[in-house]
């Protein structure tokens, strides 16, 4: 029985074993089979946005992974712009044209993306580091007394 | 595309076996019908390859029973679950035994259908941290390691807590202790 380096059993733990592998099946509750059945028609009855993305009809398939494609072409894009500080001169050449009914609104857009390349350029590296330092100690400092509390709420009777 | 009315058929066959798998774990006829339900869907869908494959009551059990100790992990304080013991149970004396009502002075006249009764019951009131390793033991045909790697407790942990819950068992049971090994 399992493990070949375990020692020999005494013969009454083999005799539970018997015990114990004789006993029948405990015969599941009537009420499982519908449960099952039902919840298998309430998943077949979802409309196809609320599934799985493998279980998506394979036009959505392909019109998303072509969304999420220019998503990230355009994040890529925009990242390598950033840093040159040239992004909303960019944009608002390439994009303004095709998107005219929407001006007003790049207006704000580019504003507040010119602002945060602005303010990425300005501020020191050392103060990024700082803040990230700032929430990551933050971060653990919850993590920490969450442990502390949740100890000393149900503390162990022994170790 | 499966067919509703034969997977229903496959899981009439299963359902007392996947129950068993998931009640012995949990100690809860709720909790076990949830992951009973919880494995058929999953199996819903594999049913294709599921309903042709000698080995589908194997993948029943494996996945009744991964999801029964996940279930144990994730919604049960760990800590306590797989740590912690009463005064009785860490002295080894004692403890959930006495929880029993007192064995019937008959026991030698009982007849199998009772003692395959008691064991049940004293199985069910075995404390988790007893029963689910006694239970991968034994009817799952884990060895010590193995337990100790799935349940992330030393393997000294593992073994003493099933010897607590095998002589739990073994007093219920009224076995001789004084056996020679097999």
């Amino acid at each position: 029985m399992n493990s070949p380096s375990t020692p020999p059993e005494p013969r009454w733990v083999a005799e539970l074993d018997r015990r114990l592998q004789e006993l029948p099946d405990r015969r599941a509750p009537d009420s499982l089979a519908p449960r099952v059945m039902a919840a298998l028609r309430a998943r077949a009855a979802r409309p196809w946005y609320r599934r799985t993305w493998w279980q998506w009809p394979a036009a959505a398939q392909v019109l998303s992974l072509l969304v999420f494609s220019g998503l990230l072409g355009g994040l890529t894009w925009a990242c390598l712009h950033v840093g040159r500080g040239d992004l909303a001169a960019t944009l608002g050449t390439g994009m303004t044209e095709p998107l005219a009914l929407l001006a007003p609104l790049w207006g704000i857009v580019a504003t507040l993306i010119e602002a945060m390349a602005l303010v990425l350029r300005q501020v020191s590296w050392l103060v990024w580091g700082g803040i990230l330092a700032f929430f990551a100690a933050m971060y653990l400092s919850c993590i920490g007394l969450g442990t502390a509390l949740y100890q000393i709420a149900l503390p162990r009777r022994n170790s | 595309m499966t067919d509703p009315l034969q997977f229903e058929a496959f899981m009439r066959s299963y359902q007392d076996m996947v129950f068993s798998t998931a009640w012995r774990l949990l100690g809860s006829e709720t909790e076990a019908e949830d992951i009973a339900q919880e494995v058929f869907l999953k199996a819903y869908e594999h049913f294709d390859e599921l309903q042709t494959s000698p080995t589908a009551g194997g993948w029943l059990k494996t996945v009744a029973r991964n999801l029964s100790l996940n279930h144990l992990t994730r919604y049960r304080n760990r800590w306590k679950f797989f740590s912690e013991y009463d005064k009785h149970d860490e002295s080894g004396e004692g403890g959930f035994v006495e929880t029993l009502s007192a064995p019937d002075s008959h026991d030698a006249t009982l007849d199998q259908a009772d003692q395959r009764e008691i064991l049940e019951a004293a199985l069910e009131k075995l404390p988790p941290a007893q029963r689910v390793p006694l239970v991968l033991y034994h009817f799952e045909n884990l060895s010590y390691e193995d337990i100790a790697a799935r349940l992330r407790v030393s393997l000294g942990k593992v073994k003493t807590d099933i010897h607590r819950g095998r002589e739990a068992l073994r007093r219920r049971l009224r076995l001789n202790p004084e056996a020679a090994p097999a």
